[in-house]
């Protein structure tokens, strides 16, 4: 696997641990590698989330690409299994939206390359 | 970018280059060119495995004008690859001042940064986004010292020797590092000194293999210990007040930030803002002078390192909650053991310690104080494995440390 490709395997694990650990009952997980950018999106329609949390994930996911984290942050996401590093993910994305229709939520990711 | 990211740059890049360039005055004021030119020299041949203290070596200000220059050159690759000061950013170069007084040096880290650019074009990777891993890489810069001033071949072998094993460093040290990362989950906030501790471990056996010896050293200095922690409260009240400045409607929002277990990637000035960071750098700063002074220890040249890097770690993880456990367990273990709780050995084990701070963040009190005297113990030993050519001895000591405790606490915790 690329390093590209494993920087999105690991996106995609963080986000799927992030879920789990917020108690989500059933997960879509859509990837589309496109040539220019990949596009991740991650649904659920039954998922314990509260308003602290979509404030939170809201501010760490639209932090903004920082390519000179790139390697370090890929490094660390998807390592643990508590879903902890959205932060990290905010840094690797270039955009990021975030839709909560209580109790579904649907998170959509863009990372150009 | 924005405006205002572009201001945020430079005012954090700011800090560091005043900073710089203040170490650099004092050192003209602190002695002669001439003498600060000799001893620049002999900083720059000194064999630098661990400890030695640039303050014995080449005098205090020679030291001083390294630390200073240190901070200027990383500065300007900073600013020329136009690197967010953000939480990362602000670890790395706080990291690789704090080591300008114990190992990192003008010579020395030129190898591993161009070992990281080959690697960047042979990975076709913008040479910026390894930058800061390669900054933390220089953990293995006294190989190049080693290999080119300290073994029995002529210097005109020595010296490409040591420059060619250093660039080898800087071309695998990323994979690497990623790798290790694995074993202790992120909670080995240097995981960098981790993965040198491991490569520093095959270097030092294949040059043992070789017949040439390489044994860690103790070159310490004692005589400004008062000037020294002087310097650093000065500095450490002037990050506070910055801090104030830069953000005072948020600062009563401070104890936010003990409720971050500080794992590897927890930026505080993007969570919380620049004020409340310079102020946590400051806090965290005075905590670990008041930690050596209750140690009855000295402020010398490693002593700041490991001060200058929980500073700058303060940008990303560290905050008071999760860094006293591990500074008690350190000195409570101390008190019944056969270490003398005063020794700079001691006191950097403690200081650099804190690189298992989210153990405390996450399973509390009682476990950061276990692992804070688990961590003294294996810091103490791992030393000789590697012959000191890994200055971050204390990382591979917490990532071992790390690897071994947080499988056992997972074991208590609970399944939901």
């Amino acid at each position: 696997m690329n390093r590209e490709m494993t920087k999105i395997s690991s996106i995609t694990k963080e986000l799927i641990n992030y879920f789990l650990m917020h108690d989500a009952k059933d997960i879509e997980l859509k990837i589309k590698v496109k040539e220019d950018k990949t596009e991740i999106n991650i649904h659920s329609e039954n998922i314990e989330f509260t308003e602290e949390d979509m404030e939170n994930i809201k501010s760490l996911l639209n932090v903004g690409r920082e390519i000179e984290n790139d390697e370090y942050y890929c490094q660390v996401i998807g390592v643990n299994s508590e879903g902890e590093e959205l932060s990290a993910i905010g840094v690797m994305v270039d955009e990021a939206k975030i839709k909560w229709n209580k109790p579904s939520l649907d998170i959509s990711l863009i990372r150009k390359r | 970018m924005t405006n205002n990211e572009n201001i945020k740059i430079q005012s954090s890049l700011m800090i560091i280059i005043l900073l710089s360039i203040s170490f650099i005055v004092m050192a003209f004021i602190l002695e002669p060119p001439q003498s600060l030119l000799k001893g620049l020299l002999d900083i720059i041949i000194a064999p630098d495995i661990l400890l030695t203290d640039y303050i014995a070596v080449g005098g205090i200000g020679a030291a001083f004008l390294n630390v200073g220059l240190m901070g200027l050159i990383n500065s300007f690759l900073l600013y020329r690859f136009r690197i967010h000061m953000h939480g990362l950013a602000i670890a790395s170069i706080y990291t690789v001042m704090g080591f300008s007084f114990i190992g990192k040096n003008i010579f020395n880290l030129w190898p591993i940064y161009i070992g990281g650019y080959l690697y960047s074009r042979f990975k076709d990777l913008e040479y910026k986004s390894i930058f800061l891993i390669l900054m933390f890489a220089t953990t293995l810069s006294p190989v190049v010292s080693e290999i080119g001033f300290g073994t029995y071949l002529p210097r005109h072998i020595a010296i490409p020797a040591g420059i060619l094993a250093g660039i080898v460093i800087g071309f695998i040290i990323v994979p690497l590092s990623a790798q290790v990362m694995k074993f202790h989950d992120g909670y080995n906030l240097y995981n960098i000194g981790f993965a040198g501790g491991i490569l520093g471990t095959v270097i030092t056996s294949l040059m043992r293999g070789f017949g040439i010896n390489i044994n860690t050293q103790n070159v310490l200095s004692y005589e400004y210990s008062l000037h020294l922690c002087i310097l650093l409260i000065i500095i450490f009240v002037m990050f506070i007040i910055i801090g104030y400045f830069k953000d005072n409607n948020k600062l009563k929002e401070y104890r936010k930030i003990f409720n971050y277990v500080g794992r590897t990637a927890t930026d505080f000035t993007q969570l919380l803002g620049d004020g409340i960071t310079y102020v946590n750098m400051g806090i965290m700063g005075l905590i670990c002078i008041i930690y050596v002074i209750l140690s009855k220890g000295y402020f010398n040249g490693p002593v700041l390192a490991g001060i200058f890097t929980v500073v700058g770690f303060s940008a990303f993880g560290k905050h008071p909650k999760n860094v006293l456990p591990i500074l008690i367990g350190v000195m409570l273990s101390s008190f019944f053991n056969i270490w003398d709780i005063s020794s700079t050995s001691v006191i950097i084990a403690g200081l650099f310690g804190t690189t298992l701070s989210p153990i405390a963040g996450k399973y509390g009190w009682i476990a950061g104080i276990i692992t804070g005297g688990v961590h003294l113990a294996i810091s103490m030993n791992v030393g000789m494995v590697h012959g000191g050519i890994n200055l971050y001895n204390n990382g591979f000591a917490g990532g071992i440390a790390a690897g071994i405790i947080i499988p056992i606490l997972k074991i208590f915790e609970k399944e939901n």
